[in-house]
Formats: C-alpha cells, sequence, structure tokens
C-alpha cells in the first residue's frame, strides 16, 4: 500500500489526529473521555489497535530484509511511544510508560505474523500472509466478542483467550496492575513467528 | 575459641545498623495513657537519647495523609523530652531524625478509648497538685478527666485536640505557662469549654454572665463557638459534689442550654457533621490546554518521522540508517515529552465557618484526586507561623484523598447580609429540606456552591435540634499549602452561628 518506510509517520498521523480529535470533540464527555486519564488510556487502546489494523511490511526478498522489518519494528514502537508520551500534559506519563512491553510485544507479534505470512506464502503459494493477518486480527482482536456471545449464547467464557489480546488485557487492568508475565504468550508467538520466517526466507535470494 | 576478628566485624556491623538515636520506649508514650479519642491528636512524650555533637532534632508525628514536623534542641549530654500531637489511628508513628538518620516508635493505643458523646465530657485538668485535685472533683465514668501538672500545660491547642473540655484548677498560687492562654483561646474559638478557678479570661470573650449550676455560681463568657466557665476555687470545693456542678457547666455548653442532649452521635474532631453524612462529590478535574511545548513536539516528532526515512533514502542505498533516524527522532521527542509537568492537581475545598460575635473558627473540607503513583500527604509545620492549622484524613471516594483542616480564631470570612436562622428542622416556617432544595434551584440568596454547602450542613445538623443562624460566604484562602502544581477549586463557604436554645 505504501512504502515500509512511512509506517511510522502514518502511526504518528493517526495517533496524533486522534489525539487532537478525542480531546476537542464535543461529544468526549459522553465517551468519558473528559479526563487526561481516560484519554491516553483511549490512545493507549487506538495504538494496540493500530499494531493490528496497520498494512504489515512487503514482503521480504531475502533474510537481511527480514531484519530491516525488525529496524521498522523498532521505529514503529518508538514513534507511537513519542506520539503518546506528547500527551503527557493531560496525565502523568506513568500510564503511557507502563504498556510499552505489551505495545512493543503487540508491535512484534503484528510484524512476525506478516512475515510469516509472506515467508509461507513464497513457499506454499496462496494468500497466506492474508489469511495469519486475518487470523491473528481474530485471535488478538475479537476475543471480547467471542466472549459476549459466548457467554450470551453458550453460558461459556473466554477469558482464557485474554493474555493474547492485549485490547482485553488493557481493559481488564486499565492501571497496569498486570506484569510482563500475563503477555508471555504475545511474547512467544512473536518469538516463533520471526524465528519462523526466518527459518523459511532463502538466504539471499527471490523467493 | 571464637576468632576475635569475624565477631569484632560482627558487633561493628550491628552498630552499625543500629540507628544513631535511640528513643526510650519505656518513658516515651502518650501523656493521657489510658485514655484517648481514637481520630484525634492526643499528647505524646517523646524521650530519645542523642548522638554526641547534635543541636537539633527533627521530629515527625506522621498520620496516613498528615505530617507534623516539630524541630528540638538537644542537650549534649542526656536525654532528651519532647512532646508533640500524636495522631490515635491505625497507621500512625512518630520519627526523630538527626544528621539524616532516624528512628521510629509506634505507641501503644490507648487501653480506654474516649468516644465522643454528650453524656461523657472528656476533660483535660491542669492544676500544681494533680494528685489532690483528683481527690477534689473526683471525675467518674460520665466526666474522665487526664490530669497534668501545670508544668505541662500545653501551648499548643493541637495537644488538646481530643478533649472536649479543659479545667484551670487553680487555687491561685500557680502562675500558668506562657503560651497556655493562645492555646485555650485557639481550643474555645473551634467551640471547646474552658471551666476555670483563676482570672484566665480569652483575650476576645464576651461578657460575662452570671448563673447558678448545681448550686454553685458560675460566670460564664463566650469565645466564638466556645465557653469560659469561671467559678471562685472556694465555693467549688465548698460545694458538695464539685464534680457534679462542672458536669453541669460542661452540659450547659454542649446541649446549648437544652435540657436534654442534642439528638445523633455527638460530634467531635475527629467526627465532623458534614463529612459523617455525605461527601461532596468532586468535579472533573481541571483539564489544561496545550502548551506550547506539546504543539513542537508533535510537530518535530511528525516531520522526524516522514523525512527522516525520506532524506536517508536519500543519503544512503541502505533503508536501516531512516529507521534509526526515526528511533533516534522518536526517543529525542520521547524525553522532554515524558518530562512535562503533568496536568496539575486539581483540589477542591470547601469551608464551614462558625462564628460567634468577632471570634471565627474555620473547618475545610479539603478533596483532591490521588496522584498517580503518588500519595498526597500534607505536612505541618507546628513550630511555623501564622495559623495553628490541623489537618486529618477523611473518608474519601475511591481514587480520592480527603482532608478535614481546623483553623482556630480565623478572620471572619466576608458574608451576605442575610441570615437564615435554622429552628426547630425549619427556616423561616418552611422544612429545612424544602428550604435546601430552593437554594439548590437559586431561589434564595445564597449561589451555587453556598446552596450546596448549607444542603450538606442542614443534612447533617437539622435533625439534631440545633440551631443556628446561617449566612452564605465568600473565601477564596488555601486551607493548605505546599502542593506546586495544583489547581484550587472553591466549591462554597457558609458561616455557622450556633444559637442557644435558652436564649
Amino acid at each position: 500500500m505504501f512504502p515500509d518506510r512511512f509506517l511510522p509517520a502514518v502511526v504518528v498521523f493517526a495517533l496524533l489526529a486522534f489525539g487532537a480529535i478525542l480531546s476537542a470533540a464535543p461529544w468526549r464527555a459522553d465517551l468519558g473521555l473528559d479526563s487526561g486519564k481516560a484519554l491516553l488510556l483511549a490512545l493507549l487502546h487506538i495504538e494496540l489497535a493500530l499494531t493490528l489494523l496497520l498494512p504489515g511490511p512487503r514482503r521480504p526478498d531475502s533474510r537481511r530484509a527480514l531484519f530491516m522489518q525488525g529496524a521498522w519494528l523498532l521505529a514503529c514502537a518508538a514513534a507511537s511511544s513519542a506520539a503518546l508520551l506528547c500527551f503527557a500534559y493531560r496525565a502523568q506519563p506513568e500510564v503511557v510508560l507502563k504498556a510499552r512491553g505489551l505495545a512493543l510485544a503487540c508491535w512484534a507479534a503484528a510484524f512476525g505474523v506478516s512475515a510469516l505470512g509472506h515467508a509461507l506464502q513464497s513457499r506454499l503459494g496462496g494468500p497466506w500472509e492474508l489469511r495469519l493477518r486475518l487470523i491473528w486480527l481474530s485471535v488478538a482482536a475479537l476475543p471480547a466478542l467471542w466472549h459476549y456471545f459466548a457467554l450470551e449464547y453458550a453460558q461459556r467464557s473466554l477469558l482464557h483467550l485474554r493474555p493474547l489480546s492485549p485490547h482485553w488485557l488493557l481493559a481488564a487492568f486499565p492501571d497496569g496492575a498486570w506484569t510482563e508475565l500475563e503477555y508471555w504468550p504475545l511474547v512467544a508467538l512473536a518469538a516463533t513467528c520471526w524465528l519462523a520466517a526466518a527459518i523459511l526466507t532463502r538466504q539471499g535470494s527471490q523467493p | 575459641m571464637m576468632p576475635r576478628a569475624p565477631v569484632l566485624a560482627l558487633l561493628m556491623l550491628c552498630a552499625a545498623a543500629a540507628p544513631a538515636q535511640a528513643i526510650d520506649a519505656a518513658r516515651s508514650g502518650l501523656l493521657s495513657a489510658p485514655r484517648a479519642r481514637p481520630g484525634c491528636f492526643a499528647p505524646l512524650r517523646l524521650v530519645f537519647e542523642a548522638p554526641p555533637g547534635a543541636t537539633g532534632a527533627l521530629i515527625e508525628s506522621v498520620s496516613p495523609g498528615v505530617v507534623l514536623t516539630r524541630q528540638v534542641n538537644v542537650s549534649g549530654t542526656g536525654a532528651t523530652e519532647a512532646r508533640i500531637p500524636w495522631f490515635v489511628g491505625a497507621g500512625s508513628f512518630v520519627r526523630v531524625t538527626i544528621g539524616g538518620a532516624s528512628a521510629e516508635f509506634t505507641p501503644p493505643m490507648p487501653a480506654r478509648p474516649q468516644l465522643p458523646s454528650y453524656g461523657r465530657h472528656y476533660t483535660a485538668v491542669f492544676a500544681p497538685d494533680p494528685a489532690a485535685a483528683r481527690d477534689a472533683l473526683k471525675p467518674g465514668d460520665e466526666w474522665p478527666c487526664d490530669f497534668f501538672t501545670d508544668s505541662e500545660a500545653f501551648s499548643d491547642w493541637r495537644m488538646l485536640d481530643g478533649y472536649d473540655a479543659v479545667l484551670l484548677f487553680n487555687p491561685g498560687s500557680a502562675a500558668w505557662p506562657a503560651g497556655l492562654a493562645q492555646a485555650l483561646s485557639d481550643f474555645a474559638s473551634l467551640g471547646g469549654a474552658i471551666l476555670t478557678t483563676d482570672h484566665f479570661a480569652p483575650p476576645k470573650a464576651s461578657a460575662p454572665t452570671t448563673l447558678v449550676l448545681g448550686d454553685v455560681a458560675f460566670s460564664r463568657q463566650y469565645c466564638g463557638a466556645g465557653a469560659v466557665y469561671r467559678v471562685r476555687h472556694a465555693s467549688l470545693l465548698a460545694a458538695p459534689q464539685p464534680g457534679l456542678a462542672l458536669t453541669a457547666a460542661l452540659r450547659d455548653h454542649r446541649w446549648q442550654g437544652a435540657p436534654t442532649p442534642p439528638s445523633g452521635p455527638a460530634p467531635s474532631r475527629a467526627v465532623s457533621e458534614p463529612h459523617a453524612r455525605g461527601w461532596l462529590v468532586p468535579l472533573p478535574p481541571h483539564e489544561p490546554s496545550a502548551p506550547p511545548l506539546f504543539f513542537a513536539l508533535c510537530g518535530l516528532l511528525l516531520l522526524a518521522s516522514l523525512l527522516g526515512p525520506v532524506l536517508a533514502a536519500r543519503l544512503s542505498k541502505r533503508a536501516w540508517p531512516g529507521a534509526i533516524c526515526v528511533v533516534l527522532a522518536a526517543l529525542a521527542v520521547a524525553w522532554p515529552a515524558a518530562l512535562q509537568p503533568g496536568p496539575p492537581l486539581t483540589i477542591e475545598a470547601s469551608e464551614v465557618e462558625l462564628i460567634v460575635g468577632d471570634v471565627a473558627s474555620r473547618r475545610s473540607f479539603v478533596t483532591a484526586p490521588m496522584p498517580e503513583g503518588n500519595s498526597l500527604v500534607w505536612t505541618v509545620n507546628l513550630d511555623g507561623p501564622g495559623p495553628r492549622l490541623l489537618p486529618r484524613q477523611a473518608p474519601a471516594r475511591v481514587e480520592y484523598g480527603a482532608w478535614m483542616v481546623d483553623e482556630p480564631d480565623s478572620q471572619p470570612l466576608k458574608t451576605k447580609p442575610v441570615a437564615y436562622e435554622l429552628r426547630a428542622g425549619s427556616i423561616a416556617g418552611e422544612m429545612f429540606r424544602n428550604f435546601a432544595a430552593r437554594a439548590r434551584r437559586g431561589q434564595t440568596s445564597l449561589d451555587d456552591g453556598q446552596a450546596l454547602v448549607l444542603d450538606w450542613w442542614l443534612e447533617a445538623s437539622a435533625y439534631r435540634g440545633r440551631d443556628a443562624a446561617l449566612r452564605g460566604a465568600e473565601t477564596e484562602t488555601r486551607p493548605l499549602a505546599g502542593w506546586d502544581n495544583a489547581q484550587w477549586r472553591f466549591r462554597g463557604a457558609i458561616s455557622v452561628t450556633p444559637l442557644r436554645q435558652d436564649r
């Protein structure tokens, strides 16, 4: 859609735009965003949503390009953190700083899933990148909805999917009363995806 | 045989770990033990040994949300004794700091807690001979007394916080220490009763009136919401039961001249009417407008994330310099962004003034949201100039802190000329709730904040059968200081003049 090098700019622009809208919108009080802490929490959710919704980096043509994607991952995570911290005049920055580990894990998982999808696509053919991203989106973004439907219709809880859903984790513990250990499945997923992508991507040749 | 070196090293380590000053726990404790009133400050004696060469010590009385400090001079040798108000409640202790090293001491809780009651008048008695005074007065369950010598008389009303009354039992020969008159004037202005057998009189007291209570003639003077009852020493001792006469005087004051006690639990400084019934719901916090630094940082971040990779691509064929450039720019923006002072703490204050004549005292109700990852603690220097404030923490909403601040002998507030008289639960022939509702609708001369506090006070006080004249008041005085990044919001103030039933 657009070159990898503009991913941080897109992230920054989106966060600043959402921050400006949520700060100035007349209906912000109706959404419960009239305090600075609520605004920062809303922006945190938007940042985590961007990790899921943004188109991933383009297909790596070699393992070296895979490492480049790691550099852009860091750039996106740093840029989104800086954009959120710009709003620290509205609330204490601890709200943002506490969620940095979770956000980095989300960025790593999103880029890892995308890289693995590209690698599988080059090996097996078929729209694997799209499939994996859809699966990842379903697992990470929809447990809250699943939980609702499960409770509503089947009287079952899917709360055990919470460590995989960064949004749900943040919603369950908005004050950061969670530790890094609680999102270890996210970290493990990211590491696995990156490792698999590195193995499946051919060294120095066009797939 | 044990080797010497390890033993010596162990001893040295133990000596280094011990505090430089040692608090003598056996000689330290509540002066009023075994009695004290929970939720109030009680006089505490602290005895400690200072290290050689020390000249001064900082004593801190630490209670939840409040720290009282006092600086004392340390004598060269021997034990040093200091007295400080100590909060009778969970989580409070005393800390002594000398030259950076500190030691802490938590006195035992009183074995006989004195809960507020209209039928029991907790009194501090100062007498040159406490044993003789105890024999003469014969305190009992209805009149619990703590006896102090005249040399122990306090020069700060904050040591008397838990008492309903103070009795100066003086045959006439003792000279009271300097500062006691000010302490008692402060105590009376806050509504306390003072019984005296000598010639003590607060400087702003009203003209005396004579009355006979328990077959003993008393002279009564009002001092703000409090009163001074003077009785001749000889006539008090000549009475068949001096204690009953003094209790009658205390009832005369605390029951507002009524033959029966007011209904409901007795108020004290620990449990005050408005906070016992409800706490003002805080308004949304003050939201600061975006500072210029915010726009500068946002613009810089946007430009760096957009132009950095483009310029890096012009300068180098590799892609990683662009990513590194964005990371460095983001870090450069994030650092000052995280150091922004944050929003000011919105602190709300409401005030209820007690005033009779020219003598007033003030109780401020302060509410503030607890800062993220921090606790809000107010520090009061007991030796400092200015009003002798005494804050104490109160129940508050979740994520909020609340304090009540007592200020004795305060400057009268600027009040509205119209006074509303509360009599038998009615104001101007209208039930107090109807009047409060009318005030909340803006149909009286009170503004929104005043109507809010008035409604609040009436809900707590009207059912007690208390009569009072109520006025709207204006205030902009911060009851507490010490928090820089704070936005004070004054919700409202009222002025209350208690009316006696027998006037």
